[in-house]
């Protein structure tokens, strides 16, 4: 610090920059500008500095609130073919058998990740209000995207004086004009300030400046949400540079739209320029993924795994997907190298004490689980309440699954899965109505489930309630096709019907 | 045919921009709490210093009720 005090303070405060120490830097600024307010390069820098800490990266800030889902206005095909559109994945692709792979909320495959990106399968707005976030990408009730947060919150909380720049008495047309300064302003605006208006007005000012020249305006002009004249800005700036993010970006806009053939098209071409890009790869194998093409996604993830070894996301879903195809001992090991590159989570905790339990390392797998309790924070609780459920199961302690399922139930009212074990146990000891009405609540809570119909249908053939089983049965099928079982018992109710 | 459970669940991990939004909308909401508890605090100090001037204020307001008396 002795040396330092020597520097210039600007230059000061570049350095405090560099080395990411955000806080120190943004008092240096403050300082400069208490002695000159008019010094242009301090006052750039604090904009850089209020936006680095709301700066999220836009491609990867995808969630979509209630209101866009269910009055979306920007669907180009409601009714969409099979495989064509994120709201009708492919069901019965390979690995993607709900018998072996647990679903979301969504009705999609269980991911390896959470990405705060959305796309429900159509349901009604009452049960989106109803199922909570429990299956983790299905939506949040209300939006909680970056934008939603900064919007009134971001400024208010980090000042309370009232906002470091006045948008409205500030000359936008002077600083937008100027090279030096628009960029860290749009930035701000943007990131911190999330006033799309304004940013939309600097961004089109500097685009102008530089006669239509610079890829970054465009890319920012295309940021803005607005979806149409977002592809032109960015084929046009495909054409002044290539640049990864654009090609990313023409994608989101497709994802968004429901369109994910485009996106995939977008994403090899991006692919043809920038081979074994990270970003591209990434987003090419979320988009496989979401659309029930999970073999061609763990493939893409494999790829990315061979160009950055460190990729968690990816070694998460190749995890996952070993898990459920049966060996959770590669799994394992996949998990165990994310612990060793120093992740340690309550999430991470109880994947590798699951994994260990299913290849029967039973020491570990319970010290884990009792780790992965210790840290976990309140949106997990459930489901770790769930799996230790599981565990006690397979042991043989139906009492202790009995009292797991209920601790979970405690921490989320609405976890589906564990009302539907909790209702087999019930079954067993012989409470007949105590099961049904868990089977009756699980398929209210979790309409993604197709165990609780199965279940009930069961019970409604024995009771000799054929009519009830029939339309249990049709809706296990329904969400389910493929399912034996279900498939089975539908025969075996047909022909009771057909007899008559 | 018995009935079936439903399977264990891996919990997904959080990307990185995930933990990055939890992580601010956690800092908005403490920002905001502790600027509404010094607002709290602030207005609770400023009613008490008010407090004594307002019972004598009162003493010396006219009450409707018994002006006629």
């Amino acid at each position: 610090m002795e040396s330092s005090k020597k520097f210039d303070v600007l230059f000061r405060a570049l350095k405090l920059y560099n080395q990411n120490e955000i806080d120190k830097c943004e008092e240096e600024c403050t300082k400069i500008l208490q002695k000159n307010p008019l010094d242009q390069a301090a006052w750039t820098l604090k904009l850089s500095c209020l936006t680095e800490s709301l700066y999220i990266d836009e491609l990867d800030n995808n969630d979509v609130g209630i209101a866009e889902t269910f009055l979306e206005q920007n669907v180009i095909a409601p009714n969409a073919r099979p495989g064509t559109s994120f709201n009708r994945p492919l069901t019965s692709a390979r690995g993607a058998n709900p018998l072996l792979r647990p679903t979301t909320n969504a009705g999609r495959p269980l991911s390896g990740v959470v990405r705060p990106m959305t796309t429900a399968r159509p349901g009604t707005m009452d049960q989106a209000v109803r199922t909570s976030r429990t299956a983790k990408t299905a939506r949040a009730v209300t939006s909680s995207s970056a934008r939603f947060v900064r919007l009134g919150t971001a400024s208010m909380a980090s000042n309370p004086d009232g906002p470091f720049v006045n948008l409205a008495r500030l000359n936008i047309e002077k600083y937008a004009k100027d090279a030096q300064v628009n960029r860290q302003l749009f930035e701000y605006v943007f990131y911190h300030e999330g006033d799309v208006k304004t940013a939309h007005q600097i961004a089109a000012i500097a685009t102008k400046e530089a006669e239509f020249n610079d890829w970054y305006w465009k890319n920012q002009l295309g940021k803005l949400g607005m979806f149409q004249d977002a592809e032109k800005q960015f084929l046009s700036s495909l054409k002044t540079m290539k640049m990864v993010e654009t090609y990313a970006y023409l994608a989101k806009i497709y994802n968004r739209l429901d369109q994910p053939l485009v996106a995939i098209k977008y994403y090899e071409e991006g692919l043809e320029s920038f081979k074994n890009d990270i970003t591209i790869l990434t987003g090419l194998a979320r988009v496989n993924e979401q659309l029930g093409k999970i073999d061609e996604s763990i493939e893409l993830y494999k790829e990315i795994l061979a160009v950055q070894a460190n990729n968690v996301e990816a070694i998460a879903c190749i995890a996952t997907n070993y898990f459920y195809s049966d060996l959770p001992e590669i799994a394992l090991r996949y998990y165990r190298r994310i612990m060793q590159m120093g992740v340690n989570n309550a999430e991470l905790f109880l994947n590798v004490g699951l994994c260990c339990f299913f290849c029967q390392q039973f020491d570990l797998a319970i010290a884990c689980i009792e780790r992965a309790h210790a840290t976990a924070t309140e949106d997990i609780q459930a489901d770790v309440w769930y799996n230790t459920g599981h565990v006690a199961l397979s042991i043989g302690d139906v009492k202790m699954a009995d009292r797991c399922f209920q601790l979970a139930l405690t921490a989320d009212q609405d976890h589906g899965e564990s009302l539907c074990n909790l209702g087999i146990l019930r079954l067993r000891e012989g409470k007949i109505d105590q099961a049904k009405s868990f089977f009756h609540n699980a398929k209210g809570k979790a309409p993604h489930l197709f165990e609780p119909y199965f279940n009930l249908a069961i019970l409604a053939n024995q009771a000799g309630q054929y009519s009830e089983a029939l339309i249990n049965v049709n809706k296990s099928l329904e969400i389910f096709p493929e399912h034996v079982h279900s498939q089975t018992l539908k025969r075996h109710i047909t022909i009771l019907y057909t007899m008559l | 045919m018995s009935p079936i459970f439903c399977k264990p669940k891996l919990i997904p991990l959080k990307t990185i921009t995930m933990e990055k939004l939890e992580k601010m909308q956690q800092d908005a909401i403490e920002k905001l709490k502790a600027l509404e508890e010094a607002e709290e605090a602030e207005q609770k100090a400023s009613k008490q210093s008010n407090a004594p001037e307002d019972e004598s204020k009162s003493e010396n307001e006219t009450n409707i009720w018994k002006a006629d008396e």
